[in-house]
């Protein structure tokens, strides 16, 4: 019997930030699907809720946690903000996963904590995750300076990289980007773009076992 | 006391005029997302929070003055080079 690497991934897509997040996740997914070994299970819009996390985590016991969504210190959350985990709560549920969340702030007390009730690893975001856009669409040329980066995590944990090259490769595009806006003649670079580049640089966080794999 | 309290005003309202003739230069049309919150704001809105002293317009300063220390100290610099 085939033995398929597993995704389970919330996108929520409630607002302009969370849709941003979504057209970059669909990269996400037709990338997975490329690779014949792995199986994507994805709540979308009103379906981001706890419950319907909670099952599909359960039936499915993925390798890989995908969160994109709004986030706390100890939270991160689905549609219309409603909370999908939460320390105390139920972070046992990521237990031996590789979780990656794309929200603010949850790299500071949610991930320190999965890690602690047996999460393989966590990466995200110890402070808020910025970033900038001009249009809402997939292509948008300020957008993704800053999600190129952020997916770059997934994508390199789907190419089978692991948990530590991931996050290198990560902080690796996140620098060249800053190189390229600050040496860019654009006033819109320096001023605008490359403080908030620099600052998701300096807060992504990866947490646990960086010699795990998907 | 109170000189120390006047000085550190001073600072952090230079601060915020620096921050804010930045985003005086850009294009209004540009948008930040900023927080938890699920709102994003225009160049404008963004000044605002500024000039109000809220807690958006305060991260988003602390953000850019962390910004400019960091490339005048050179340790942005330093991470820079680690990219070839």
């Amino acid at each position: 019997m085939a033995m398929f690497r597993v995704i389970v991934a919330t996108n929520p897509a409630d607002d302009p930030a969370t849709k941003m997040l979504s057209f970059w996740h669909k990269q996400v997914v037709t990338l997975a699907k490329e690779q014949k070994d792995i199986k994507v299970f994805e709540l979308t819009r009103e379906k981001t809720n706890k419950q319907n996390l909670t099952e599909l985590i359960e039936k499915n016991n993925p390798h890989l946690v995908i969160l994109n969504g709004h986030g706390s210190n100890d939270s991160v959350f689905g549609f219309s903000q409603n909370i999908l985990i939460r320390c105390g709560e139920n972070e046992i549920l990521l237990k031996e996963k590789i979780i990656h969340a794309l929200s603010c702030n949850s790299g500071k007390e949610l991930g320190p904590q999965c890690v602690k009730v047996g999460a393989k690893a966590f990466i995200g975001y110890k402070e808020e995750f910025k970033m900038m856009y001009l249009k809402e669409n997939d292509n948008d040329e300020f957008a993704k300076l800053f999600l190129g980066p952020a997916f770059e995590v997934v994508f390199s944990l789907i190419r089978g990289f692991s948990v530590q090259k991931a996050f290198n490769n990560s902080q690796r595009k996140y620098l060249e980007n800053l190189k390229l806006v600050i040496m860019e003649n654009k006033p819109v670079f320096n001023v605008a773009v490359a403080p908030l580049l620099y600052h998701d640089l300096i807060h992504q966080v990866c947490l646990g076992d960086g010699s795990a794999s998907f | 006391m109170e000189i120390i309290e006047q000085k550190n005003k001073t600072t952090k309202e230079k601060e915020k005029e620096l921050v804010i003739a930045r985003l005086n230069i850009l294009f209004p049309e540009y948008h930040f997302t900023s927080g938890n919150g699920a709102k994003s704001f225009s160049r404008d809105e963004i000044i605002n929070e500024i000039k109000k002293d809220s807690q958006v317009g305060k991260d988003f300063i602390k953000t850019d003055m962390v910004f400019l220390r960091a490339l005048k100290d050179g340790s942005l610099l330093k991470r820079l080079n680690e990219v070839s």
